[in-house]
């Protein structure tokens, strides 16, 4: 977690430091995305490499998915009502 | 993009299981942190272009802390909910919800409070959240609001679902995101074993 921190920070202090022009936006849109498309293979292939996970999605991957699809959509329900119950109220 | 979202995961899954040798494990984990340390550090750039950002920032008001207390609330509500359904006592049900999308430190939390069944449970549940978050937070971003995409990626909206949530919102959603998963990564080793032991 302070790892995280502590790039997130050097970040911010680069990009107050460097011109913020169209190109080098541009530039850093395609990184990123680059960069996410590595995150997000590797973040698979770590799953599919671990074999207990494997195992264990037999036995008790519907019970899994009924957790994860019903905390996701509640928090993401309440976020949705209480984000836009505040908004108005600003208005 | 959210296609490529798709087809990237899918692809390393499926890499993952047929042709990498399971002795490449611990690098995979390697060339995660640093893709990710990588992404963070060009959130990070973002977020310095903006000069506005802080004053934008105060806009959000309230809504900052509401984030994380609806977060928390929903994903409690769908652990009971669960956890009713498959017959599991109410303190496990909540206990698993608790996880956020933590899986890793969920899955041992719980399986040394519990059993490995449960453990395994509470890991898979997170994998999954986590799945959910990355697929869903582009349309989220688009069809709700910018902070209904921070919902389902719950305590990991500062780390790894923190790039998308950066490539699909504002600059100044992602100091909200950040400050979401902080507030979530800290209660999950606080919430699992209280709420357990309830």
């Amino acid at each position: 977690m302070w790892s995280i921190i502590v790039v997130l920070l050097i970040g911010m202090f680069v990009g107050i430091k460097i011109p913020s022009t169209e190109k080098i936006k541009k530039n850093i849109s395609k990184f990123q995305f680059l960069g996410v498309m590595i995150l997000l293979f590797a973040m698979g292939a770590g799953l599919g490499l671990n074999k207990d996970l494997l195992k264990n999605l037999k036995s008790m991957g519907v019970e899994a998915l009924v957790f994860a699809l019903l905390t996701s959509f509640l928090s993401i329900a309440f976020v949705y009502i209480s984000s836009r119950m505040l908004l108005k109220e600003k208005k | 993009m959210s296609l490529s979202i798709i087809i990237a995961i899918i692809a390393g899954i499926l890499a993952g299981i047929t042709f990498i040798p399971v002795s490449f494990a611990p690098h995979m984990d390697t060339i995660t942190t640093v893709a990710l340390n990588i992404l963070i550090f060009f959130v990070g750039i973002d977020i310095g272009m903006n000069k506005h950002i802080f004053k934008d920032l105060k806009n959000h008001g309230y809504i900052i802390l509401v984030v994380p207390l609806a977060i928390i609330a929903g994903s409690l509500l769908g652990g009971l909910m669960a956890g009713s359904f498959f017959g599991y006592n109410y303190n496990l049900g909540l206990s698993v919800g608790a996880g956020f999308g933590w899986y890793s430190l969920s899955g041992i939390l719980l399986t040394k409070l519990h059993s490995a069944e449960l453990g395994a449970v509470s890991f898979l549940t997170n994998v999954f959240r986590e799945l959910i978050a990355v697929v869903s937070i582009p349309f989220l971003a688009k069809y709700l609001n910018d902070y209904s995409a921070i919902a389902p990626a719950g305590a990991t909206s500062m780390d790894t679902t923190l790039p998308l949530i950066s490539r699909y919102t504002k600059p100044e959603i992602v100091i909200v995101s950040f400050i979401n998963g902080a507030i979530l990564s800290a209660l999950v080793p606080v919430l699992v074993p209280f709420l357990y032991a309830l």
